[in-house]
């Protein structure tokens, strides 16, 4: 027997267990191997220890409360779970560092939960009081609120970005063009009004300069960022705020050129679309923000 | 207080009173020795007898189990659990004297600080096989360990509790 064996068995050897040939071989290991033999005795040292240490009987205060259930009353009157041991609410009061994170995350979790229904009360309030024409009430960021959706960013300048990304705008937004011009037709304007003209050309230089003469012609405010129109990739923007009964008129003399010759002669299917949209800003009353964009074919 | 069991086919203890009679002064001499303390050992006494009391009445448990092991499982679990709060551990300085302590018989004197040294689950086993004379199938079952891994803890214990004693780290 090795001196890893006998420590593997050196459990059962003091117990007394141990079969009697293993007994046999333990007992030849340790007459031979001091190290083994020595701790041998320490081992016994230390059950002997084990064994005589003093033995404490229930006190018999506890055992007075326990026969007369005076602490089981105590518990359940005072504690708000008496299910749940003393000790163990003890404990976790102890630990405010796990409470404390904790219930700032479930407090995290109960406002994200309840966002969407916020918002949502928070935008209908809202839009009642658009409704109810008060905008000298509402600051710019709150009817941005209202009018741009919850995913997309919206700038507060008249960006270029915004706009000329005009291809794309106008493949969307085609269908809805119909039903729009019809409630054009019929001059009954929001204050936020926001009309898009797109028009594919192959001579956008020409159709410049009569788009410029035209938006002076309907009284285009001066004030505008790009009355003149400005060179943008893939094509020409313009972006202007008009008097709002003239957008019937600009409509009509816009489709005039389209259906001119030049324009008639692109490969595209539909050379001239024109759709309403929701601002995003606030505009002065009375006016509609017209945003025309020439691609090149 | 101590509600009588109606369950004729069983020669198992009928009450909790029996249950304490049989393995009171057992269980609050283990929560003693290991939490080292008589306020945290009777604040735990009397809350294992309020749970033991509350599972009799509901009989949730079949009445064989209300044994000396399931009390003694019970009780432990509940030690286990609550000693890091109501256990009174060893001070830096008292590990410290106990480290610098070269003489063997004053370490002996001490043995308990050593004993105090090990594992919750290792002083546990010791006192359960060594002070109160358990066999090693019913602590098995107590601790709900196979009996072989619970020889080897018993070992690894006795063997920590060597090198700690006659200083052979």
């Amino acid at each position: 027997m090795t001196c890893f064996d006998w420590h593997n068995l050196s459990s059962e050897y003091l117990d007394g267990s141990l079969a009697p040939v293993l007994k046999r071989k333990a007992d030849d290991h340790l007459a031979q191997c001091s190290d083994c033999h020595e701790r041998h005795q320490h081992y016994r040292l230390i059950l002997e220890s084990l064994h005589s240490l003093t033995r404490i009987g229930v006190p018999n205060e506890v055992q007075h409360e326990l026969e007369t259930g005076v602490s089981q009353s105590k518990t359940t009157s005072n504690s708000l779970f008496p299910w749940v041991s003393p000790a163990a609410i003890k404990a976790i009061l102890r630990s405010p560092r796990t409470i404390v994170p904790g219930f700032l995350i479930i407090c995290g979790l109960v406002i994200l939960a309840a966002l969407p229904k916020i918002r949502s009360i928070y935008e209908t309030r809202l839009q009642k009081r658009l409704d109810s024409n008060n905008f000298a009430e509402l600051s710019l960021s709150q009817v941005h609120a209202i009018h741009s959706p919850s995913t997309t960013e919206v700038s507060d300048e008249f960006s270029g970005d915004e706009d000329y990304a005009g291809d794309e705008m106008e493949s969307a937004s085609q269908e809805d063009s119909n039903g729009e011009a019809d409630s054009a037709s019929s001059g009954v304007q929001s204050p936020s009004q926001l009309w898009r003209f797109n028009l594919r050309t192959d001579s956008p230089q020409e159709i410049r300069s009569k788009i410029q003469q035209t938006l002076h012609q309907s009284g285009a405010l001066p004030s505008s960022r790009y009355i003149h129109g400005f060179l943008a990739p893939g094509g020409i923007q313009f972006d202007a705020l008009i008097p709002a009964d003239k957008v019937k008129d600009l409509q009509e003399e816009l489709a005039s050129y389209a259906l001119a010759k030049d324009a008639q002669k692109t490969t595209a299917n539909k050379p001239f679309t024109w759709f309403r949209n929701k601002s995003k800003r606030v505009l002065p009353p009375g006016t509609a923000r017209v945003v025309i964009w020439l691609s090149l074919n | 207080m101590f509600k009588t069991l109606q369950n004729q086919n069983n020669s198992e203890p009928k009450s909790t009173a029996e249950l304490i009679r049989n393995s009171g002064d057992l269980i609050y001499d283990l929560y003693y020795s290991v939490l080292w303390n008589h306020k945290g050992a009777r604040a735990l006494y009397l809350s294992l007898w309020r749970k033991i009391e509350n599972d009799l009445k509901s009989q949730s448990e079949p009445y064989q189990k209300y044994s000396r092991s399931w009390v003694l499982q019970v009780g432990i679990d509940l030690l286990i659990r609550s000693s890091a709060s109501l256990g009174r551990a060893l001070s830096p300085s008292e590990q410290v004297m106990l480290d610098a302590n070269l003489n063997i018989p004053a370490r002996l004197r001490q043995f308990e600080s050593y004993l105090h040294k090990l594992q919750i689950s290792d002083q546990i086993l010791l006192l359960l096989r060594d002070k109160y004379g358990l066999a090693y199938s019913e602590i098995a079952a107590i601790l709900r360990i196979p009996e072989g891994s619970l020889r080897i803890k018993h070992q690894q214990a006795l063997r920590s509790l060597e090198e700690w004693l006659w200083d052979r780290t």
